[in-house]
């Protein structure tokens, strides 16, 4: 049965990445200003053990403190974010877990207003601007979203399929599913599985365990394919690549 | 910025502790073996807030035994051996000795392979140990070492020395193949670009000094997890340094100079510190109670500190100005501070991993840590786009003409 057919594969512009998310911002603020950073119009990033605080009665546009006298402060354990600049700004979506260290808060909503309480190593993959009109005389493709033909590949059938197609020699493929909008919690899953999360525990991300949250303004997709062949021109882009 | 909590789970290492149990599980400097003497058959050992004794077995085996302690005794407490007495029914750490110390492992189940780094490979006639108290936390004092900026402040002389009287001193020799000395270099280029990389042994730190007409300067530092660092030195050594607790508010630095080409000038190494230090605790002779013998007419013509020209002093003076444990409630790290980012991240991961019975995921704990290799570690200075391949080649051309197997 075929797996994935020319009509099935869109070429995008982009790139895998890593970056340091500022601190003592709104988490918001800090996701806008990286993404703005990377030209991307559209990235998903993962975050791993990042303190955080919450500041009573400080206005979101207000800088923070020297001195900080009242602190909710907790750990993200982790989250896998999407965010994608829209005409009014940006949509922020995804799932984590996080807990508050000095109060009892249990909401299942992440408010994005918190402050991360250090800057947070993130990495992830990005789209570029105008990644719906790439240009496909390029013989270079970063990175791809894929529809399978077949029902319910699996991943490495999708990726075997795939990779084949676009002429690669290696790629890494994440599943996609629509996003919610905001960060849910999600508990009990195994984070040793989560894309773009190495540990150096010797598994790789799963392929579909994880889905990736997917914008809705894009066309629907099911997977998302990264480069990873060893003789790409974009060495750096490839050194990221092999380790999501 | 971060609570209280948060700072105590990555600082504090005592027994139960997060931050401790993590520790536990790799092999920690114990004592220099230059401590333990005929005259002194056992050594007091003040670590990871156990107070112990080192001793040799009658199977000839060395061993951390509990001793009886004082809850007033002094954190770096030395008394003489016959003033030890052993608690029997205690714990019994093993202990293994190398390259002039003596190295403990404190954790549970089987202790972890000591990887090939070249501060243990090189043979004894090519390594020189040391160590050092400082009266501060093991991780304000580990921060500083990853920190490729804080050299350019900390560490400006004023005025270079001749290179050539730069023999056992950090941050004296020329840099690279040039004849620009080090000190010039950090000086006049204070704002390096800086990589992190993971690894398998921690983290590669590269600082990126841009110069004039498209060449730069290369630092390659490195992280060891979970405390200790690999620097350059000089072109001929690097510094394997551990930043190891003995409580919450105390700590020593163990150092391994590891020289690539000639043998190391032991007496003469140890005579440069010990002008510095004291025996037999190796405590700092500046210090916080004489303000490290700060010297204003230094500082306006020599150092940026005016607290002369050791570099440890500089880093002993900035870390345990903090306070004994750095209130990291009023911290605020940039993206300058990446290395420290991304060593905290580490940190966590490993407390989690732990926690929740996880110790595949810790780093270096399974038998690949014996063939881990490295690190390259070096200063180089070359065109600006062939930075990377030009670190490489240095290191690879300092390994060939080693006359012992630093091969990687």
């Amino acid at each position: 049965m075929t797996i994935i057919s020319d009509m099935g594969i869109r070429r995008m512009e982009g790139r895998p990445f890593e970056d340091i998310l500022d601190g003592y911002f709104p988490l918001r603020e800090s996701i806008r200003q990286l993404l703005q950073r990377q030209g991307f119009s559209a990235m998903w990033i993962t975050l791993l053990h990042a303190p955080f605080m919450q500041i009573g009665g400080l206005a979101e546009d207000a800088p923070v403190p020297l001195h900080l006298r009242k602190i909710y402060s907790g750990m993200i354990d982790h989250m896998l974010l999407l965010a994608f600049s829209t005409p009014d700004g940006m949509v922020l979506a995804g799932t984590g877990d996080w807990i508050f260290v000095d109060s009892r808060e249990e909401n299942d909503l992440f408010p994005d207003s918190i402050r991360l309480g250090e800057p947070a190593f993130v990495r992830g993959v990005g789209l570029i601007e105008d990644c719906n009109t790439f240009d496909e005389e390029n013989d270079f493709t970063p990175l791809a979203f894929l529809q399978p033909e077949a029902p319910s590949p699996s991943g490495d059938e999708v990726r075997l399929s795939a990779v084949h197609h676009l002429g690669w020699q290696a790629g890494k493929c994440f599943a996609l599913k629509p996003a919610d909008l905001g960060i849910r919690r999600q508990v009990g899953r195994d984070v040793q599985t989560l894309p773009f999360g190495s540990d150096h525990s010797g598994r790789e991300a799963s392929w579909d365990d994880w889905p990736l949250p997917m914008p809705g303004h894009l066309r629907p997709a099911d997977w998302l394919l990264v480069n990873a062949s060893p003789d790409q021109v974009r060495r750096e882009s490839l050194e990221v690549a092999l380790r999501l | 910025m971060i609570s209280q909590k948060l700072n105590d789970q990555i600082t504090r290492i005592g027994p139960g502790t997060s931050a401790g149990e993590v520790l536990r599980r790799y092999w920690q400097p114990a004592a220099l073996t230059d401590e333990l003497t005929e005259a002194r058959p056992m050594v007091p050992v003040n670590l990871l807030g156990e107070r112990l004794v080192l001793l040799r077995q009658s199977n000839g085996e060395f061993v951390l035994m509990t001793r009886e302690a004082c809850p007033d005794e002094p954190p770096a407490y030395y008394p003489e051996s016959d003033a030890l007495e052993v608690v029997q029914n205690g714990p019994r750490y093993p202990v293994v000795e190398m390259k002039g110390m003596y190295f403990a492992y404190m954790g549970p189940s089987a202790a972890p392979a000591f990887p090939k780094f070249d501060c243990f490979r090189a043979p004894d006639s090519h390594v020189f140990a040391f160590k050092g108290i400082w009266e501060c936390n093991w991780l304000q004092a580990l921060e500083v070492g990853i920190d490729p900026s804080h050299a350019s402040f900390l560490h400006r002389f004023l005025q270079d020395e001749d290179p050539e009287d730069s023999y056992g001193k950090q941050f004296r020799d020329k840099a690279a193949h040039t004849n620009m000395p080090m000190t010039q270099v950090l000086r006049e280029y204070p704002r390096p670009d800086i990589e992190v990389e993971e690894t398998d042994f921690g983290l590669k730190i590269t600082a990126l000094r841009h110069l004039e007409n498209d060449f730069t300067h290369v630092r390659v530092t490195n992280q060891i997890f979970p405390e200790a660092i690999c620097i350059p030195m000089s072109r001929e050594m690097t510094i394997t340094q551990w930043h190891v607790p003995i409580d919450d508010e105390n700590c020593y630095w163990y150092t391994l100079f590891t020289s690539f080409a000639k043998p190391v000038d032991k007496p003469l190494m140890r005579e440069q510190r010990l002008k510095e230090h004291r025996l037999p605790d190796y405590a700092p002779l500046k210090n916080r109670s004489n303000d490290y013998r700060f010297d204003p007419e230094e500082q306006k013509t020599l150092t940026y500190t005016g607290m002369g020209l050791d570099i440890n002093v500089h880093d002993q003076w900035a870390v345990e100005s903090m306070g004994q444990i750095q209130d990291r409630t009023r911290e605020h790290l940039g993206r300058g501070d990446a290395a420290i980012v991304r060593y905290r991240l580490m940190l966590r991961k490993a407390i989690k991993a732990v926690e929740s019975n996880r110790e595949g995921a810790l780093l270096m704990r399974d038998e690949a840590a014996a063939t881990i290799v490295g690190p390259l570690s070096n200063d180089a200075i070359t065109a600006t786009g062939d930075w990377k391949e030009a670190s490489w080649e240095a290191d690879k051309q300092r390994r060939a003409e080693c006359p012992w197997d630093a091969t990687v």
